[in-house]
């Protein structure tokens, strides 16, 4: 459903954000997107729904072209982002009229906004918050709002920017969680993080760095073969133990085993003949 | 506390259950009579209609006297003021500063009508949610012909409502930033200019910053200052037309005697 051709992207003060980038995504993917801080990932989803026009190439979603500015509206009803910081996306002065912030952007009538916005809090878990001002929302709780605000315009695909870096380790657990459970819904999901433990149940994995696709393929296959330490990225505990059992023949399903609780099971139903 | 004035009050009252758009028309068209009011008697009427409406709305008294409170120092002043500078009889007699009797008439009427203007709109905003104020204001706006200066009856709303929502954040980075400069040996009481650049140049960065992570988020989510409907679209009910019949009796019955 969304097809990049090529695509290279300066920046305004002349700096190169991007280099020749080529890549589709699939309806009903689940994409990762990884690589250290300032490797271009923010700038590449950026282009995703039209933030960002290409310098050079082209960036198409469902056919449409996002340079022309009169598909805008529609690439952004088909694409919806949710970003780093909870705080700055948080456009409401409580919740639910955050989360109906983009259904009335749509001038969708009010009863369908309401459903919309139960729908979603209900996915994320905050139907009982709806009347909560930010300043009473957790960190955590503020991006499971910000979730629920993309899922309230029921896009086709849904980016997700490095959502839990701001987060601490139980809120970050949260997040994790929904988005599991989003991913068995038919939604395209790309996923953006530089921790890859979160992406070891994705369907394809890329790595970036200097603004470039440098590896690509299933998690399996890309944290294996490749060494992800090159381009600053930490291996997980989870996936070393992963590749040494698979060094000792083992022949592992990757993304049931991204699972802990899957992984243990594993091991302890072959019996500890490692 | 500036986080107690003029906020939300959580109720099912009538008051609370009016259109924004009437109780906006309500409060404007009493501040017209607390300022064309001369007499204390008058004074006393309307302040009695305000206790009258505070009745209906369950918000307490003392909650909506706390909104005041920030500009006790103000209303002060406007008394002293009238109190020492109105010329008339001398209460006692000073040399230079001479309060009056008709300076402390006139300052009193100011003070309690300065004070009353504060409190109705106290009450408004105690009454309804801020969303629902700017919603109103939208649809007070709505007809007009904006389209000429370049804005929209929406594009002003939403300005509004993300004013209120990031005004807390705005005053909170202030005192970050001026803690954080503090703590690095900034000294205010002897560099102010200095010691207002160091606070603002960050401030007014950080500001931008998140300006414009808000513009991403926004777009992302389809705004385009067009035509948008709302979670609770307004409609007048039976109950405001009611009301502002009542109100509308309640004027000309004031202006007429
Ligand atoms: N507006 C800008 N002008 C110039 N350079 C920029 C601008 N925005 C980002 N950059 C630079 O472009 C590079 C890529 O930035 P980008 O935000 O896409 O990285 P990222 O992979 O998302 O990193 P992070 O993990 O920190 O979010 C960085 O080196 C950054 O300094
Ligand atoms: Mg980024």
């Amino acid at each position: 459903m969304i097809r990049i051709e090529d695509l290279s992207y300066d920046f305004p003060d002349g700096a190169q954000g991007l280099k020749q980038i080529n890549l589709k995504i699939e309806r009903g993917e689940f994409l990762g997107i990884v690589g250290r801080n300032g490797s271009g990932k923010s700038t590449l989803v950026r282009h995703l729904n039209g933030l960002l026009k290409p310098t050079e190439g082209k960036v198409s979603i469902n056919g449409m072209d996002t340079a022309d500015p009169s598909n805008l509206l529609k690439i952004r009803q088909t694409v919806g982002m949710v970003f780093q910081n909870p705080y700055t996306q948080f456009v409401g002065t409580t919740l639910e009229e955050d989360v109906a912030f983009g259904p009335e952007n749509l001038a969708l009538p009010p009863e369908e906004i309401r459903e919309r916005v139960d729908r979603a809090l209900e996915v994320v878990g905050l139907e009982n918050f709806k009347n909560h001002s930010p300043k009473t929302l957790s960190g955590g709780q503020s991006q499971c709002a910000a979730i629920a605000s993309a899922l309230a315009m029921k896009s086709e695909c849904i980016v997700f920017d490095e959502i839990s870096s701001m987060l601490d380790s139980r809120s970050r657990e949260q997040v994790r969680e929904i988005i599991r459970k989003l991913r068995k819904k038919v939604r395209t999901i790309v996923y953006v993080t530089h921790r890859l433990e979160e992406v070891l149940y994705a369907d394809r994995v890329i790595i970036m760095d200097r603004g470039e696709i440098v590896r690509e393929g299933s998690p399996k296959t890309v944290f294996k073969a490749s060494d992800p330490g090159k381009f600053g990225l930490e291996l997980p505990p989870v996936v070393e133990l992963l590749n040494s059992l698979e060094a000792r023949g083992f022949a592992l399903d990757w993304a049931r085993l991204a699972s802990i609780e899957n992984l243990a099971e594993e091991i302890w139903e072959s019996g500890w003949k490692i | 506390m500036p986080e107690t004035a003029f906020n939300y009050v959580y109720g099912d009252s009538l008051l609370h259950r009016l259109d924004p758009r009437t109780k906006l028309a309500a409060v404007m068209c009493l501040s017209i009579l607390v300022f064309r009011e001369e007499s204390f008697a008058g004074m006393g009427l309307l302040i009695s209609f305000f206790l009258l409406l505070t009745g209906i709305s369950g918000v307490r008294l003392s909650f909506l006297l706390r909104s005041v409170r920030p500009l006790l120092f103000f209303i002060f002043f406007i008394f002293c003021f009238q109190l020492f500078s109105t010329k008339g009889t001398p209460i006692i007699p000073l040399p230079v500063l001479t309060p009056t009797y008709e300076g402390l008439r006139l300052g009193a009427l100011l003070s309690l009508r300065f004070g009353l203007l504060l409190l109705y709109a106290a009450l408004l905003t105690a009454s309804t949610l801020p969303s629902q104020i700017t919603n109103g204001i939208e649809r007070l706006l709505r007809p007009l012909p904006l389209r000429h200066l370049g804005v929209t009856s929406f594009d002003l709303a939403t300005m509004m409502s993300l004013s209120i929502r990031f005004l807390p954040s705005f005053l909170e980075n202030a005192a970050t930033i001026r803690a954080a400069q503090l703590a690095r040996g900034l000294d205010l009481r002897h560099d102010l200019r200095r010691g207002i650049t160091a606070i603002a140049v960050p401030l007014i960065k950080r500001s931008v910053l998140s300006a414009e992570e808000v513009t991403e988020a926004m777009e992302s989510r389809c705004y385009q200052g067009q035509c948008r409907t709302s979670l609770h679209e307004l409609r007048m009910q039976k109950l405001d037309w009611a009301a502002l019949l009542v109100l509308g009796a309640f004027s000309l019955l004031f202006l007429a005697v």
